[in-house]
């Protein structure tokens, strides 16, 4: 399988007032197509930043990021939006959906913004159901509970088909029951798709749905 | 994407129902008072234009927008008469006084027969007038509850009775007998001006010329500058649309610059998730422009609305006359639509400009 994402050598500094503080020192990984790679370490150990890092919406202090071949790190920020557009798909922990949106307009909404005129009733009707919230459509996340939420996030993750989906902690807002359906979709994404996918997660029995675990702490892999 | 842009605006009716007034304001405004200052005018060329006689002999100083005075002799009435090339002459006295509409109203004291007949006005309604009591109006002053045998005051505390209704409208609204306001006025023997008809109308500027040289020290003028516009007569009031305009495009900028960056604020997190999905700078400044636009188009059309309403409404208080023209409509729509998209720009690039995972922890 091809090498999907690679990153050398990643260093994160923040500075905060007078002082640095390294979030990343110095981690490096690859994660092959159509794996699902489990990320887990204490809080404040660095994952997130790896995340966001991957993700493009952080620029590292050092090292070199490698998106299905493109260089994230040396693009402009311009370009590191391209990528992310094009290549990532992302689920968050607080699931981020338009209020105002139904749950086909969130999905409408990313193809929008993926461009291209991409306007597929077809394969967002064919997500949703995968994601059995075919009859959810048209409700606003309010409308929804938690596990319906976030599984429209992984919709709207999904829908244009990225290279890799990053996850912070898509079952960290979630009760067992929804938690336990999210990562079946998961599952059953990297099982039927091959969707590569990275996610951060404080839960053993998430990590264990995963083919690979990730241990951090104190900004390395260890 | 428009939806996104329609659902926000949904989101919160009380404050875009306040962004669309305020833009609505500054369109209303404009209309408005350009709509008034045409109106105006338009209503003087109007009545000055159904005045035939083609040239006005007075004296310097005797007829401004606002006042007049009674310094010409009635004298010169035979004396013009005699001229070669003049067809007919009319003395008016024209008194500018203070009245509710609009500051000040004026009436033209004439010689009806003589009058009517040289400007082709006729009597509609009712009979001239026979006594210093009695009164003459057009039929826009008579829309206003004035039927024949009415009464009104014209100036001072004395009663006229509306003798009869004229047509088409030409001049001072109300006319009375010359001598009736000669009267009043206490001027006998005096006119403001002489309404002077020629013969021949292609050899006006040589029976002025004719008139100049045999009754020297007076002001021969073409008729048509008597009635000049209301902006020649203020000429301040060119500057004082301009004016209203830069106020009116200022104030949708600040209302729409105030809305967006509120709107921007409660919705940092929403940015910052259009840029963890990839939207670019461009994309997040145009979904910020377009509900400006949004904006500004609905308060652009109740604008419009409400300077109809406002306009008609006055109109029927106070008598003013509104005309809405497409040029002051189209500049009022730009103003709208361009103050809103410049107001919205700075939200816009500001939003663009922030940081997605400071944005996504925004609470």
């Amino acid at each position: 399988m091809a090498t999907i994402l690679k990153a050398d050598n990643l260093e994160k500094v923040y500075r905060i007032g007078k002082v640095d503080v390294p979030a990343l020192r110095g981690v490096s990984l690859a994660v092959q197509e159509g794996e699902f790679v489990a990320v887990m370490g204490p809080s404040g150990c660095g994952k997130s930043t790896m995340l966001h890092l991957l993700g493009g919406l952080l620029t590292p202090t050092k090292g070199r990021i490698l998106i299905d071949g493109e260089d994230l790190t040396a693009a402009s920020d311009a370009k590191r939006t391209d990528i992310r557009r094009r290549k990532i798909g992302f689920v968050f922990q607080r699931f981020n959906l338009f209020p105002t949106l139904t749950a086909e307009g969130n999905l409408r909404l990313a193809e929008r913004i993926h461009g291209n005129g991409a306007d597929d009733p077809d394969r967002r009707l064919e997500i949703l159901r995968m994601l059995h919230l075919e009859d959810k459509m048209h409700h606003k996340p309010l409308e929804l509970s938690g596990g319906e939420q976030q599984r429209v996030a992984l919709a709207r993750a999904v829908v244009n088909r990225p290279a890799i989906v990053l996850a912070d902690e898509p079952t960290g807002n979630l009760d067992s029951e929804n938690s336990e359906l999210v990562l079946k979709m998961f599952r059953e994404l990297n099982d039927r798709f091959n969707q590569t996918i990275i996610m951060i997660t404080h839960n053993p029995e998430a990590a264990a749905a995963c083919q690979r675990i990730i241990q951090m702490r104190d900004g390395h892999i260890v | 994407m428009d939806s996104l842009v329609v659902s926000n605006i949904r989101q919160r009716p009380l404050r875009s129902a306040i962004s669309i007034l305020g833009v609505a304001l500054g369109v209303a405004l404009v209309m408005l008072f350009t709509g008034l200052a045409r109106g105006m005018s338009d209503d003087l060329q109007k009545r000055s234009s159904n005045v035939t006689a083609e040239i006005i002999f007075t004296r310097p100083g005797s007829t401004q927008l606002i006042a007049s005075s009674a310094n010409v002799s009635t004298k010169y009435v035979a004396l013009l008469q005699q001229i070669e090339g003049v067809e007919s002459v009319s003395p008016v006295i024209r008194h500018v006084y203070p009245s509710g509409s609009f500051g000040f109203d004026q009436v033209e004291g004439v010689e009806w027969d003589g009058f009517s007949k040289m400007n082709n006005i006729r009597l509609i309604q009712g009979h001239p007038p026979t006594g210093p009591d009695e009164i003459l109006i057009d039929e826009t002053k008579a829309s206003r509850n004035h039927p024949v045998g009415s009464t009104l005051k014209v100036f001072g505390d004395k009663l006229y009775r509306v003798a009869g209704i004229y047509a088409p409208e030409s001049g001072a609204r109300v006319k009375m007998t010359l001598a009736a306001l000669q009267d009043a006025l206490e001027a006998p023997n005096k006119c403001t001006f002489i309404y002077v008809k020629v013969k021949n109308p292609s050899e006006q500027l040589a029976v002025a010329k004719r008139i100049n040289e045999a009754l020297p020290g007076n002001k021969i003028q073409p008729t048509r500058e008597l009635f000049a516009t209301i902006e020649n007569s203020i000429p301040g009031l060119k500057v004082f649309l301009r004016m209203l305009v830069v106020l009116a495009a200022i104030v949708s900028a600040l209302v729409i610059m105030l809305a967006m960056h509120t709107t921007i604020t409660e919705r940092t997190r929403e940015i910052g998730i259009l840029k963890a999905m990839g939207a670019s700078r461009a994309y997040i400044i145009g979904e910020i422009e377009r509900e400006a636009l949004l904006i500004s188009f609905l308060g652009l059309l109740v604008g419009f609305a409400l300077a109809g309403i406002g306009g008609f409404g006055i109109h029927k208080a106070t008598g003013l006359i509104f005309e809405f023209g497409a040029r002051w409509a189209l500049t009022a729509a730009a103003i709208g639509l361009i103050g809103g998209a410049l107001g919205a720009l700075y939200p816009a690039a500001r939003a663009a400009n922030l940081d997605p995972v400071n944005a996504l922890a925004y609470e």
